[in-house]
């Protein structure tokens, strides 16, 4: 099946756009990227720091059950750091279940949302990295960092979700 | 009202009520909904063999023959595989939202509870229109794969 990338500027949060996408009809491998995120959040609505520079998106899934969307949300840590790994040789640790920690600092968000009824009717996947971000606010300093500032250089966003997304697809061809 | 129907030497026992905008018929504790306003099968219930008519449409002429229309439609009913007149957790974790509350009438899609769960947030939305009765968790409870959440009128 295709990526349909749907870019745009900024919103509020690209799950929500994903979600909404999806239950108007929007296939599966639908992403919705954004520059920059008004109102991203994470887990219990904690919010997710989204200047423009990171790389924000969500991915529509295709139905799977319950069980490999969540051995998916954990491999996408893994993916994640073996991108980092392979692009750009630094060393990721990843904080299981899915943490990705740069020199011992948060790098990357995932956060898996299920809209379900009597079934699930649609499964998205938020992802959140900071790459081309030059400086944190203050009260993040301490425990995120970008691979802007890790590198000293600006990377590749395009490359970057091109392979991420890919590795999923492999991983979830797999589990199904 | 109460009605005895005898159908291939089979006795039903139907009872009918109605007012301007719905028509309910009961038939051996099977309840059947008719939305006479959308023409649509609004909710219909049997609680002993979790069956469950998905909305469809009842064509324009069942308006003038109302229930008697509306039967043949509720009758092509589709088994789901739960639903009803709760919501289950359809696995366990933790209530990190609460949308509704007790008295609430809400329609199909909306959302109802949230529920965190193996790093991943479940938006629970309700499977048809309802009304609700009661809510049996808080937010921030832990609960487990099939309890009830919600009980719906």
């Amino acid at each position: 099946m295709q990526i349909d990338f749907k870019k745009f500027e900024a919103v509020a949060s690209t799950s929500d756009e994903a979600k909404k996408l999806a239950l108007s009809g929007a296939e599966p491998w639908t992403v919705v990227v954004a520059n920059e995120q008004t109102g991203g959040h994470g887990r219990k609505g904690d919010e997710w720091f989204s200047p423009t520079g990171g790389l924000y998106f969500s991915i529509i899934l295709p139905k799977s059950n319950i069980e490999d969307l969540q051995t998916l949300t954990i491999l996408a840590a893994f993916i994640i750091a073996k991108t980092i790994k392979e692009i750009y040789g630094l060393e990721p640790l990843i904080k299981l279940p899915n943490d990705v920690l740069l020199n011992g600092k948060k790098i990357c968000g995932i956060l898996t949302e299920n809209i379900i009824d009597k079934e699930i009717k649609t499964s998205v996947m938020g992802i959140g990295l900071n790459t081309n971000i030059k400086e944190l606010p203050a009260e993040l300093k301490g425990i995120a960092t970008s691979l802007e500032i890790e590198l000293k250089k600006e990377v590749d966003n395009e490359k970057i979700i091109n392979q991420i997304i890919e590795g999923l697809r492999a991983q979830l061809e797999i589990l199904n | 009202m109460n009605l005895r129907i005898k159908i291939k030497d089979k006795e039903y026992d139907v009872e009918v009520a109605e007012n301007d905008h719905e028509v309910r018929i009961s038939i051996q504790g099977k309840e059947f909904i008719f939305d006479l306003d959308k023409r649509k099968v609004k909710y219909a219930n049997d609680p002993e063999n979790k069956t469950e008519c998905a909305q469809r449409n009842i064509p324009e002429g069942s308006q003038r023959s109302r229930g008697e229309g509306g039967a043949k439609e509720g009758l092509s009913c589709v088994v789901l595989p739960k639903g009803g007149k709760e919501v289950k957790a359809p696995l366990a974790g933790v209530i990190s939202d609460i949308f509704v509350k007790e008295g609430d009438t809400i329609t199909m899609g909306q959302k109802l509870v949230s529920l965190s769960a193996m790093k991943m947030e479940n938006e629970i939305v309700a499977e048809a229109d309802a009304k609700i009765k009661k809510i049996l968790v808080n937010k921030d409870e832990k609960v487990k794969e099939s309890e009830t959440l919600i009980i719906f009128d």
